[in-house]
């Protein structure tokens, strides 16, 4: 069972995709209540190497910035957001979010920072969701109201659920592994911290029928960047990103799944 | 037009799939598709090489085609591809030839 240790009263490691990221803040309180947040994913590793400190604010807005913008400095990024304001040195490993004592501002910062963590180790974030079933990874994308929390919820007992809303897909040698994220959408239930080989991804088409057909690599590919969340305009991860989806793309079959909503549509996935 | 040279981009990512050729603009991640004939001239966008040689080179033997129809039709395509930013147009060439090269020129 996961434990904070005394010397470090204020700080936990939440390790999401393998990456372990440790979390300072000078509020008990409010470390409990991250604490809950990502029951699951916590870790007793001491040495993340990747640090954050939460500078936490009154309520209020932090930034003018409705949307994230993600900027970078040489190896200095900032991304912000209304509710939040992320600082982080790529060298250094460190830094620190301004927000208030609210977890989904932490949720935000820290997808962000995945993301330009996972770009660097031939991953990405995408708006999917996946499951597990007998030891192999199925993820699910498509634009909003596609599908993704519909077909989460038809999944077969066996299955285990990594998300609902965000799939976090990383290459690990001659394969890609989905594995499971704290990021919830609409079920907000939280994945199981697991991971697995994707054995294939399908892009949800709401239908009256359900049918399954093979992508072309370009139209997969086309259809998943649609869907990879990624918010910095910084030329050399946008290429590392877009070469990981082909890459994917190369290794994995992207199928379009039309699907009406019932559970039959799982005897086509496997 | 004779002397045109063309160079891909070092802001751009792109990957044969299959036929296509799919490259993303990296400074603004828009997608474009070239297709098996656009794909050949992309490939060979060398900075080095005159457009007509790699139209004659590439094109011309792969396709059944006129020769100055399918330079015509290519100095369209680069002339788009450049106002995309995705080839850079030059009327040098910017880099050394494989032949130059292999020479250690």
């Amino acid at each position: 069972m996961f434990k904070i240790a005394a010397a470090d009263a204020q700080a936990l490691v939440i390790k999401i995709g393998d990456i372990p990221i440790r979390v300072f803040t000078e509020d008990p309180d409010f470390l409990r209540v991250v604490q809950d947040r990502y029951v699951g994913f916590l870790s007793s590793e001491t040495h993340a190497g990747i640090d954050l400190k939460l500078d936490l604010t009154a309520p209020g807005r932090i930034s003018s910035e409705e949307d994230v913008r993600v900027a970078r400095d040489s190896m200095r990024w900032s991304a912000e957001r209304g509710d939040f304001r992320l600082d982080w040195n790529s060298e250094t490993g460190r830094g620190q979010v301004r927000q208030s004592a609210n977890p989904y501002s932490l949720d935000g910062a820290l997808r962000i920072l995945h993301t330009l963590l996972l770009a660097a180790r031939k991953g990405f974030l995408l708006h999917a969701a996946s499951a597990m079933r007998n030891g192999r990874a199925f993820v699910f994308f498509g634009r909003s109201g596609a599908g993704k929390t519909t077909i989460s919820s038809l999944a077969p007992a066996d299955a285990t659920l990594l998300t609902d809303e965000v799939s976090y897909v990383r290459r690990d040698a001659e394969t890609y592994l989905a594995y499971g994220t704290p990021f919830t959408g609409e079920l907000a239930k939280l994945g199981e911290n697991v991971s697995a080989p994707i054995a294939a991804v399908y892009h949800l088409v709401q239908a009256p029928d359900n049918r399954l057909a093979l992508m072309t690599p370009a139209d997969a590919v086309r259809a998943l960047l649609e869907s990879v969340l990624f918010f910095a305009e910084d030329a050399e991860l946008v290429k590392l990103v877009f070469q990981s989806v082909c890459d994917l793309v190369g290794r994995v079959p992207v199928y379009r799944l039309e699907f009406a909503p019932n559970r039959s549509v799982w005897d086509l996935i496997s | 037009m004779k002397n045109l040279y063309i160079a891909r981009s070092p802001m751009v990512a792109a990957r044969q799939l299959g036929l296509e050729m799919v490259i993303m603009s990296a400074t603004d991640s828009t997608l474009f598709t070239l297709n098996e004939v656009a794909s050949l001239i992309w490939k060979s966008a060398d900075g080095a090489t005159p457009l007509w040689e790699i139209v004659n080179s590439t094109v011309c033997k792969e396709f059944d085609v006129d020769p100055e129809v399918a330079l015509a039709d290519a100095e369209r395509l680069v002339s788009e591809l450049a106002d995309r930013g995705l080839l850079l147009l030059t009327n040098g060439p910017t880099k050394p030839s494989p032949a130059e090269t292999e020479r250690g020129l």
